[in-house]
């Protein structure tokens, strides 16, 4: 566990902010992650940010992974992409 | 199947435990074929006309929310448990429990709201009943709402019409209705973005129904999407597959869930209605419910296949598989 | 979306690819609820390659939670003039008098809160009623209790307490490493609390057992790309403690939160649920803060935990059995009918293997025993 969501604060006032999650706006208690200002992306916990998030990390984390397999595939196209299903699953 | 002792809220959940308490307590003494049907509305055949008859009872908090409120609902969901079953609303009867202490200005508001949400429908308010009950016992206001519609000549939506090969269609975003109310009443922290979607679909259903010959129609209501499909599943037989990136959801409304823990599938809708049509009907069906305000997002997200399990299985974003069950009952935010 | 759907192919390439070079089918162990529930319901367990399989390890934390100390929240919220505030997850596990659902629709006062400081408003409102907050959850949610101890503490309330069962996660992975009944060939590490006691904190798992470990995140993608990873570590030979999560997880990890842990509570010995008492793998409140204990308040005493019979959620969240190896599973109990806390939880594995995965096939479950 747990359930963890990342927000962008759009405004802060002492211990508390409030972050935005696309529109929705609640506040939260910033005590545990120290000093933030507007703008900051956060993870929100249990009414807490619980950590300020650095973005640019995960881009070069990821890069890593695209390098794999540079053939894109969209949800749309063809069969053959489509991955093997496990037996397991069927009736 | 444990003996329902004592009720609990998830009893009214529309999910599992509501069939449980139906199964045990309600229909083994009033169970008769018509009721057993357990359909939106009840299809009475006068051998003149056909008419449909229904009641909803709306006991939502907070009585306002986002997007609508109790008088909105009251209209809404009544008329679109009439319509879903191919019926024109002829009217609706409203019976009225209120609180003692609930202020005046409250119920000319909600009163408002009903006649609104009639006008937008085209459908009257022909006769109601009103309560007054001790303080703290309605939690403001109660309202029940009976229709009664007519169901043109020829039409008939069942489920025994659904075959292997039809699709699902839905006329835009899940989950939002459930959240906005759940957000509302339970996040005082929160100024949320969800807006209920409630509104009465009948003039959609209408349109469609005029050009199309829809086998089947349900409203996602309290068990939300998941329900509606397991459901139809189960009913029918058959195997019946949603394609998870096909559902439509608003980003606000998924990101809600998602602090939440809850399951879009799950949330209760109010202006949404899904359409099981033939295949050789589905652009069709999304072209006519396009052309309708409350049609504008309408999407593909399902088709019935052939094996014969009556089981309901979600095709995930991620190219899986997984089956899905009707919600135990009650939506409980989580932390973990 | 449609990005993100392109890059969980990749990294389930990526996986079956590893997959293809194992000598041997490997199991691996996720010790985290939301990873159990999240690699269900993405599909992820059906698009898994045939030799490698995902366990379910302790990591629900309402699961953890023995049986009497389960009794013991339900007790309370029975007595009169008390509200028992408590996190969803917590409303619906059975102990021998029902469930705090049940207790509610007898009259009991239990209300859901999103977070311990609500609980807090809640006292500091209601100055004739005892308020007491249903303190679960491992160290991601730990830290949001005790900014509310000590935000009632500032408040001088006289009204508020704790019913404190928190845990910490590294000494149930010890407990399973030592017991030797576990075969798992890594451990995919959870991400949120990671974030709290920073990915360091594993190392000795890595060190002393020779287990690759990834943190990984919760979205499909960050999930199949862990188990990507573990598989190529394990296919390599390299065991390695990787981070997977850097956004939000640091070696050191939330050194304010940990502080603030520190300052309210202090490590205790705790009874898990299938693992029996381990030491130092529970918090209670310090000295300094036993006005706000429930447990002193209250005189609460701890019944005897005696599990349901033929219940074996104990072996299930310690990877030793699968949900469909339990002779009760799906017949005697289901998520409506639950007996034990892995059915009733929404992170809990046979609640997830219920819900998620009707059948598994005898080979999967054989797989899984026998790694």
């Amino acid at each position: 566990m747990c359930l963890a969501v990342p927000a962008q604060l759009v405004s802060t006032d002492g211990d508390e902010a409030v972050a935005d999650l696309h529109g929705n706006r609640v506040k939260i208690n910033t005590l545990l992650v120290g000093e933030v200002k507007i703008g900051d992306w956060v993870l929100i916990h249990a009414g807490f940010a619980i950590q300020k998030l650095d973005y640019q990390e995960a881009q070069e984390t990821w890069a890593i992974l695209r390098d794999v397999d540079k053939a894109a595939q969209t949800v749309e196209s063809d069969e053959s992409t489509k991955p093997r299903i496990d037996e397991g699953l069927t009736r | 199947m444990a003996k329902v002792r004592q009720i609990m809220l998830a009893h009214g959940g529309g999910g599992q435990l509501t069939d449980e308490l139906l199964g045990q307590l309600v229909l083994p003494r009033l169970g008769n074929p018509l009721l057993n049907e357990l359909l939106d509305s009840a299809v009475l055949d006068t051998g003149r006309e056909t008419l449909a008859l229904t009641i909803d009872s709306y006991v939502v908090q907070p009585l306002k929310f986002p997007g609508g409120d109790i008088g909105r609902l009251a209209v809404s969901g009544t008329v679109n448990d009439l319509a879903v079953c191919g019926a024109r609303p002829l009217g609706l009867a409203l019976g009225l429990i209120l609180c003692e202490g609930l202020e005046s200005g409250v119920l000319e508001e909600v009163m408002e709201s009903v006649a609104r949400t009639g006008a937008e429908a085209g459908v009257r308010i022909v006769t109601g009943d009103t309560k007054v009950v001790g303080r703290g016992q309605a939690d403001g206001m109660f309202i029940s709402t009976a229709g009664v519609g007519a169901v043109p000549d020829g039409r008939r939506l069942h489920p025994d019409r659904v075959s292997a090969g039809d699709v699902l269609i839905i006329n835009g975003p899940i989950a939002d209705h459930g959240l906005a109310v759940m957000l509302a009443r339970e996040m005082p922290q929160m100024a949320s973005a969800v807006r209920s979607d409630a509104a009465p679909l009948n003039r959609l259903i209408e349109h469609v129904l005029e050009k199309v010959d829809v086998k089947f129609m349900r409203d996602p209501t309290r068990a939300g999407l998941a329900g509606l499909a397991v459901d139809l599943a189960r009913r029918t037989g058959l195997h019946v597959a949603l394609d998870e990136p096909a559902i439509p959801v608003r980003p606000e409304t998924r990101h809600a869930a998602d602090m939440l823990g809850l399951d879009v599938l799950e949330v209760a809708n109010e202006g949404k209605v899904v359409m099981v049509v033939g295949e050789e009907d589905a652009e069709k069906t999304l072209r006519e419910m396009r052309l309708n305000e409350l049609g504008r997002e309408a999407r593909v997200i399902g088709r019935v296949e052939t094996e014969m399990d009556g089981i309901c299985e979600l095709r995930t974003a991620m190219g899986g598989r997984r089956i899905l069950q009707k919600p135990y009952g009650e939506q409980l935010p989580r932390i973990c | 979306m449609m990005q993100r759907i392109s890059e969980s192919r990749q990294a389930l390439d990526r996986l079956n690819a590893a997959a293809a070079g194992l000598r041997d089918h490997v199991n691996f162990m996720e010790v985290c609820g939301t990873h159990t529930v999240n690699a269900f319901r993405s599909g992820l367990h059906s698009l898994m390659p045939k030799n490698v399989t995902l366990l379910s390890g302790p990591g629900c934390p309402v699961c953890v939670t023995s049986q009497g100390e389960i009794d013991l929240f339900i007790e309370l919220a029975g007595r009169p003039g008390i509200t028992l505030c408590t996190y969803g997850d917590m409303l619906r596990v059975t102990g021998k008098a029902g469930s705090l659902e049940r207790a509610r629709s007898r009259g009991a006062e239990v209300r859901i809160v999103y977070s311990p400081l609500d609980a807090v408003a809640l006292a500091a409102q209601h100055p004739q009623r005892q308020v007491t907050f249903a303190a679960v959850g491992f160290e991601t949610t730990t830290p949001a209790t005790a900014i509310a101890l000590l935000e009632a503490k500032k408040l001088g309330l006289k009204n508020f307490t704790a019913l404190v069962s928190h845990k910490r996660i590294m000494p149930a992975l010890t407990a399973l490493l030592e017991s030797g009944t576990v075969n798992v060939a890594g451990f995919l590490l959870p991400g949120h609390v990671s974030v709290i006691i920073g990915y360091e904190t594993y190392r000795p798992v890595v060190e002393e057992y020779g287990l690759p470990c990834v943190v990984a995140g919760f979205e499909d993608l960050q999930i199949a790309a862990g188990l990507a990873r573990l598989t190529e570590l394990v296919r390599d030979g390299t065991p390695r403690l990787e981070n997977w999560y850097p956004q939000a997880v640091s070696a050191e990890g939330n050194r304010k939160a940990q502080e603030v842990i520190e300052r309210v509570f202090e490590p205790i010995d705790a009874r898990w649920r299938g693992l029996g008492v381990l030491p130092d793998s529970g918090l209670g409140l310090r000295r300094e803060f036993s006005e706000f204990d429930a447990r002193v308040r209250f005189e609460l005493t701890e019944p005897d935990s005696t599990e349901p019979a033929g219940c074996r959620c104990g072996e299930v969240i310690t990877g030793r059995c699968t949900p469909a190896e339990c002779g009760l599973f799906g017949k005697v109990c289901t998520p409506i009918n639950a007996i034990g806390p892995c059915m009733v939880s929404s992170e809990g594995t046979c609640q997830a293997w219920f819900r998620y995965r009707r059948q598994a096939t005898q080979r999967r479950s054989d797989a899984a025993t026998k790694g």
